[in-house]
This record gives C-alpha cells, structure tokens and sequence, in this order.
C-alpha cells in the first residue's frame, strides 16, 4: 500500500459519509475531528518503505504512488507541514460546530484537505498548481449557500486562480526546456517572471486582491476563514518549496524585491481600506490582507530568521481566524455582518462579541495577541535595511487596530428597540460558544505572551528552505 | 455509410480552418449572446471544435479524454441553464426584446473585434514562447484565451463567467497540450473542467435562488 494514497483516501471516503450526514451537524464534526486526528496520526507515525505489522498482517507503506506516468510523493521533510494542515483542518472542523457551520463545509473541507495533500505530493511540483486550481473551483460549494447567497467572492477567487495557474505550469515547461539547453539564460528568466506573476496573483497580491475582501464579506466566516487561511497558507508553502527547489531563483535579488514589494502592496491597500470598512467581513478581509502582506514581506526578506518569521505568521493566523469564525458565526445571520445590523445582536451575544475582536486583533497584530510577536520579530528585521517598509507595515497594522475600535464604538451603542425597553433582558449566548470562546480567547492571550508555543512547530515547517538560505 | 479510411482524411479536414473558423465565431457568440439557448449551443460547438484541434497535439485517443470531458462540462452547463429557465437576461430583467442590437451589444461586438485582432497579432510566429505544433492550434487557442478573458471582464453572473472561465481554460488547454502532452495532465486538465463546470452550475443555482428568495420577499 502506498502512504500518499491512504491518506488521500482517508479525507475522500469521510468526505461522502459526513456530505449524508449534513442533517446532523455534531455527528459530521466527530467523523470530520476523527478523520484530521487519524491523518495526524498517519503522518507522524507511519513508517516509509519498511514493512510493518498491522493486525497480524505484513504491510509496506511505500512512500509513492504512480499514476499515468507521474508520482504522488511522501518525503519525510513534509511531515511537520502536513501535520500542520491537519492540526489548522482539525480546529476549523471542531469549530464548525459551534459556529453552525453550513451543512457542506465539513464534507468540502475534507475534499479540500485531499487537494491540499495533492498539491504537496505531487511530482514534478509545479502540477501542484493544477491541484490550486481544483481547489477554488472545490471551494465555491463552501463560498456560497442559501443563507450566503452572494456568489461574487467564490467567482471571483475561482477566476483569480484560473488566471495565476497557467503562469506556473508555463514556468515549469520553461524550465524543462532550460533542462534541455543549459547555457541558455532565457528560459530561467522567462520562468522567473512566469512564476512571479502567477504565484502574485494566486496570492492575492495588489491589484488582485478584491477577491479577499469580497470572500470575508459574502461567505460564511469559517469558510471563509479556512480559505483565507489553510488554503492560501498551501500556496505560500507551495511558493516556499519552489524557493527550495530552485538555487538560481534563490539567487535572483529582484524575484525577492518583487516578494517584498508585492506584500508593501497588499499592506497598503489593507490599510487604505481596513479602517472605513462597515462589515465584520470587509474589516476582517482587509486585516487578513495586511497579514499577508507582512508574510511576503518576511518571504522577501530571504533570510532564514525572515522564512521562519513568515512561518510563525501562518500559523498563528490560522488559530485567530478560527476563533474569529466561531464568534462571527453566531453573530452574522441572515441579515449580513454590517455594523448597524450587529448593534442588537452583539450586546445579546457577549461571549462570541469578545471571540470576534480578540481574532479580529490578533489579526491585526495588537499587543499581547498572538499575532503580535511575530510582526513584532518582523519589524525588529526591517528596522535595520528597510525602514520604510517597518514604517508602511505600523501605519497599516495602526488602520486595522482603529477599525476594531470603530467597530466596537458602533456595534455596542444600543439599538433602538433596546432604548425602548427599561430592562436590561440578559444574554442569549449558547453555552456552547462559551465553551469555545473563552479557550479560544485565552490560547490567543496565551501564544502572545509565551510565542515559542508555536514557533517550534513553525521552523519546523520550513527547515528546508531556511538552511538553503543560511 | 463512410469506412475508417474514409474518416480520416475527412477528419483531418475539418480539424483545420474550419475549426479555427468556427472557434473564432462561438467565442465570438458566448461573448456577445445573453439567450442561454444560443449560448449553450455555441459551447456544444465550441468544444466540439476544439476537440478536433486535439488531434494535431495529442494522440487521437488522447484528444478523445479532451472530447468526453468537453462532453461532460456541455452537460453540466446544459440542466444548469435548463434550471435557470432559458431566458435571456433581457428577459430576466424586465426589458422589452427588440430586434435591434441594444447598445450593450454593440460594445460587445466592438469588444470581440478587438480581441479577435489582439489575439490574431499574439499568433503571429516569435511573438509569444510556444512552439509551433499548428498554426491551426495556436491561432484558435490564443482566440479563445483572448476571448475568455473579454468574458470574465465584461460580466458579473456565474453562468457567463463561467463560460469564461471555461473558454479561458479551452484555449489554455490547448496551448499547453502543446508542451506537455503526459498523459496525467491531460486527464487533471480535463478533471479542472469538470470542477470548474460544477462549481459554476452550483454558484449559478444559488444565485438564482436568491433572486427567487428576494422576489417573493418583495411581494
């Protein structure tokens, strides 16, 4: 048996078992749970190429798998990135429980996480943009619902990726052909330029970034949040390992200005933004686009403190966004995430109110948040060479504290059916969301103030490509 | 009844000029047309043509994965817009139909000229970093490029972008089958179709269900 194969099936089979249990929410969340837990499991325990014992039967798990002439690979430096993935599925997962999530988003994950773990170990690498490609169009079932009914974000991203895809795969054909005449430059250069282009746009970066914002406004938080988070998180590794894989691209000064530049854009345009948004969702978009700003910044930066930097970043963003989505799960409803409509809601739900500010500030990297330590290396990196871009990245971060602050102004004045009454009617808060909330809320406070939580797991991630750059 | 052998040279025929011809004018259609009727039939033919442009990159076997899946996508657009009622969008939004072209129309066609003649300079030789497998191949892919593109820039609802979307990839498709013909490719470039197709059915179904929720609320 082939270890890439089982563990693409396990995600495959669950998938359709949780799709015929969408009627009951908590029986998919412990099929879904289980399913992430049991691939960590795999990956962390499985032995390669050597014969094991499982219920008194010999087995090989080999670490490949052919198919029609290419592989699906399982090495062993992928280990801490998948068990990443899993462990980012597995929150969101437990999440969608107490954020009612919609009835496709446990099955849809999980046929995500299958393309996810596709992108990883395919070979020759570069088809892994054609997986990036299945995965927005596997996406959209989450983007949108009855409930969610704006298709434009879904349709906007899946038209970003279609665009950025062909860029990569051409990159690699240019690649091959310099494989074919060695001394001459052009193919490299071409497939520079091929790669930078389609790796900005896959990545959100300025000017195609509306994407972003339109998702965060229109979809369902934690879907939304998975996207923005795990499967652009696949992406920027996807980038990383083409940095490890190619030493003229790691050479190339400008491809890694155009990184830091590309992410000085999308913190601009997060910081134009962030601050006038009127939805929970824009504020949230404009804040995770800063964020990814940062990490390109930190990418571009092609130091190995700077990869483990961008790292950290990705990692904690997943933790703030999943207690982000459990708190704006309960609040956003039918009547969309305006501030005007929270007013009511959010004095009703105080529990999921405080869950959506401590993400929405860990996002933007607030003092004592989980976010903070990481920007915080990063500017300590800047303010040396690149004052200018530490200045840009505060000014930014600045933006998206002060629209937390507005938001919180606006959302807790009373509504006017709460003037009217004389009596204060107590919280309708599920206990449920209290018991994802408060830990939540207090993992967040807890990876601020001590980051080698997850800093460990973070370089680890990347140790390839940061003792390359050494 | 015709034999193989008689096929063949039939075959090779309209895989030529009469393909890119008619690649030229269904791009040209879906980007200009709003009845669904005359849109999913201009996709029926379209994939029909660019399967046959297929066979001078790939292995007719080969090409005939690139047809089944073209096949498959056809369909899916096909219930997608039986669901959505078959009207034009005139129709959808209150407008009287009248047998002159409506201004947005007329842009349109201005805008398909000039995609069709950037498309056209894009092919010539040395322009762009392809290796020539057809003349016939790269005209009519860099058409479809051009033209899918047009679409996902000229409209906003799923059923079109869609379209464009698929357009954009027929042509990319082709481009690369070119360079890349293994066998994996082909079928995971036929499977994005497919999800591709899927997804746009999907959102286009929500999205006609929340126009149908906000109408009854209206009334």
């Amino acid at each position: 048996m082939s270890l890439p194969l089982l563990l693409m099936a396990l995600p495959m089979v669950t998938a359709v078992l949780t799709y015929n249990l969408r009627r009951w929410l908590w029986f998919q969340v412990l099929l879904a749970v289980g399913t992430a837990m049991a691939l960590i499991v795999l990956v962390q325990v499985s032995p390669v190429d050597q014969m094991v014992v499982v219920a008194g039967r010999d087995v090989l798990l080999r670490s490949s798998w052919e198919v029609l002439g290419r592989s699906f690979t399982f090495v062993s430096s992928d280990r801490p990135l998948l068990t990443f993935l899993f462990s980012a599925a597995l929150l969101f997962f437990l999440a969608a429980g107490a954020a009612r999530a919609p009835a496709l988003f446990l099955p849809v994950g999980l046929g995500l996480l299958l393309l996810m773990e596709a992108t990883v170990f395919v070979q020759p690498f570069v088809y892994a943009a054609l997986f990036l490609e299945l995965i927005a169009a596997v996406a959209a079932f989450m983007l949108a619902d009855r409930v969610y009914a704006r298709t434009d974000g879904a349709l906007r991203y899946l038209v970003f990726v279609s665009l950025g895809v062909p860029f990569i795969l051409l990159a690699g054909w240019q690649l091959e052909v310099h494989q074919v005449s060695p001394d001459d430059a052009l193919p490299l250069a071409r497939a520079t330029w091929m790669l930078a282009v389609g790796f900005m746009i896959i990545l959100a970066v300025a000017p195609f970034h509306s994407w972003v914002a339109m998702v965060a406004r229109h979809s369902p938080p934690l879907a939304a949040g998975f996207v923005l988070t795990v499967v652009q998180a696949v992406v920027a590794f996807f980038l990383m390992d083409t940095l490890a894989q190619f030493d003229w691209l790691r050479a190339n000064a400008n491809f890694f200005l155009a990184l830091r530049l590309g992410g000085m854009a999308m913190a601009a345009f997060g910081a134009v933004f962030a601050f006038g948004q009127r939805s929970l969702g824009g504020l949230m978009g404009y804040s995770v686009l800063i964020d990814w700003g940062a990490t390109l910044l930190a990418i571009g930066l092609g130091t190995p403190e700077s990869i483990a930097v961008a790292a950290m970043l990705i990692v904690v963003r997943v933790l703030a966004l999943v207690v982000w989505g459990v708190g704006a799960g309960v609040l956003v409803g039918p009547f969309g995430d305006d501030y005007e409509n929270m007013r009511g809601r959010a004095r009703n739900h105080p529990f999921a109110m405080v869950a959506v500010f401590a993400g929405g500030l860990s996002l933007s990297a607030m003092p004592l948040m989980a976010g903070f330590p990481g920007r915080w290396a990063l500017f300590s990196m800047l303010s040396g060479a690149h004052t200018g871009y530490a200045i840009g990245l505060l000014i930014a971060g600045t933006s998206s504290w002060l629209g937390y602050a507005r938001a919180l102004c606006i959302i807790l004045r009373r509504s006017e059916s709460q003037d009217e009454q004389s009596y204060y009617a107590g919280a309708e808060e599920d206990p449920l969301t209290i018991v994802f909330a408060v830990p939540g809320v207090l993992l967040l406070l807890w990876v601020g103030l001590a980051p080698q939580l997850l800093s460990r797991m973070a370089q680890r991630i990347v140790e390839n490509l940061a003792q390359l750059l050494a | 009844m015709l034999a193989t052998t008689d096929m063949i040279p039939l075959l090779a025929y309209w895989a030529g000029t009469p393909a890119v011809a008619a690649v030229f004018v269904t791009a040209a259609i879906l980007v200009i047309a709003e009845d669904l009727r005359v849109l999913v039939f201009a996709l029926a033919a379209q994939y029909l043509f660019v399967g046959l442009l297929y066979t001078h990159v790939l292995a007719p076997q080969v090409a005939g994965i690139k047809i089944t899946s073209g096949l498959i996508v056809w369909l899916i657009v096909f219930f997608s817009a039986h669901q959505h009622g078959w009207r034009p969008a005139s129709a959808i939004s209150g407008a009287p139909a009248r047998w002159v072209l409506p201004v947005r129309a007329r842009f349109r066609v201005c805008a398909v000229i000039l995609a069709t003649l950037i498309g056209w300079k894009l092919a010539t030789p040395g322009v762009l970093p392809f290796p020539v497998a057809s003349e016939h191949v790269t005209l009519g892919a860099l058409q479809l490029i051009c033209q899918g593109l047009l679409l996902l820039g000229l409209t906003s609802r799923p059923l079109k972008t869609g379209l464009g979307i698929l357009t954009f990839l027929s042509g990319f498709g082709l481009l690369y089958s070119g360079v890349e013909p293994a066998l994996m490719v082909v079928g995971v470039l036929a499977a994005v179709d497919v999800a591709v197709a899927l997804a746009i059915s999907y959102l286009a179904a929500v999205h006609v269900s929340s126009g149908s929720v906000a109408e009854s609320a209206r009334r």
